[in-house]
């Protein structure tokens, strides 16, 4: 079944919290995306102040910022309500 | 009787209101359609539970002419709102899966043919949504979509007894305590929403 557009940004966001700050290797296995789409979501979710991104020992990883956590939060709500109905995310 | 119908009334329009903000924020973030529609339902019946309690609030005030007019919009208002809010929760579900003065009154409890027209179209429509909700939960068996199930049973079982208490008057209160079981399970469903994350 094809994953909806948010649903793969709460995958990526929820690979981000649980690794802390993600190589995007990792965010791409844990999210199970293609690189070019990983590419486009990171760079997204970057410019809308959910993700920040820095160089550590030579490579780009991402953390959450506040509005991400925040953002993470409320699509976990909004994940059990569509549950409730039977609605997919 | 008519101070506890009052109480439900109010109380249920107030328990709708975190399902109706959690739905809307739901379609604020994600977009999807389907929240909208819940959103709306909710909102609806929210509406036109607070707006049957406004009827029997203006009908209790007196049968003054002035106020029989009042009564009889809120209370077609409240008809209306309902049927539309069980409309838009049943269009949710098909998109996811696919006595101070008695002949006040009782206008307020459906003395004509288009309220008991609208009793049982909401009747139909709560017996699909249950129908649907049921389906979600046996494909599940998840507490979450128990709630809703249990909700809209109970809604279902509420609206039969408001049919027959055409017949036998006394059968309101039943229903309306009925009704506000039902919201309550709704709002427990908004609690655990609201416990997530």
């Amino acid at each position: 079944m094809r994953r909806s557009r948010i649903r793969i940004i709460m995958d990526i966001l929820e690979v981000v919290e649980g690794e802390g700050s993600a190589r995007p290797t990792h965010i791409l296995y844990g999210a199970n995306l293609s690189y070019e789409r990983l590419t486009r979501y990171l760079k997204e979710l970057e410019e809308k102040g959910l993700l920040k991104s820095e160089r550590r020992g030579g490579a780009r990883v991402y953390r959450l910022t506040r509005e991400g956590a925040r953002l993470l939060h409320e699509l976990r709500r909004i994940e059990k309500l569509a549950r409730a109905f039977g609605i997919e995310l | 009787m008519l101070a506890a119908v009052l109480a439900l009334d109010y109380t249920g329009a107030l328990i709708l209101l975190p399902l109706t903000y959690y739905s809307y924020r739901a379609y604020r973030v994600s977009g999807l359609g389907i929240f909208f529609n819940l959103f709306l339902g909710f909102a609806l019946l929210s509406s036109g539970t607070f707006c049957h309690g406004l009827s029997l609030t203006l009908a209790a005030l007196g049968p003054r002419h002035a106020l029989a007019r009042l009564v009889a919009a809120s209370s077609l208002a409240s008809l209306a709102a309902e049927t539309a809010a069980y409309l838009l929760i049943a269009l949710g579900y098909t998109r996811a899966s696919r006595a101070a003065a008695p002949a006040l009154l009782l206008l307020a409890n459906w003395p004509s043919p288009l309220g008991t027209l609208f009793g049982v179209a909401d009747l139909i429509l709560l017996a699909y949504i249950v129908l649907n909700a049921l389906a979600v939960y046996s494909a599940t068996r998840d507490r979450s979509t128990l709630l809703p199930l249990l909700g809209f049973s109970t809604l279902l079982a509420s609206q039969c007894l408001r049919l027959a208490a055409l017949a036998a008057p006394r059968l309101a209160l039943a229903s309306r305590l009925l009704y506000f079981l039902g919201l309550l399970s709704l709002l427990y469903l908004a609690v655990e929403v609201s416990r997530e994350g």
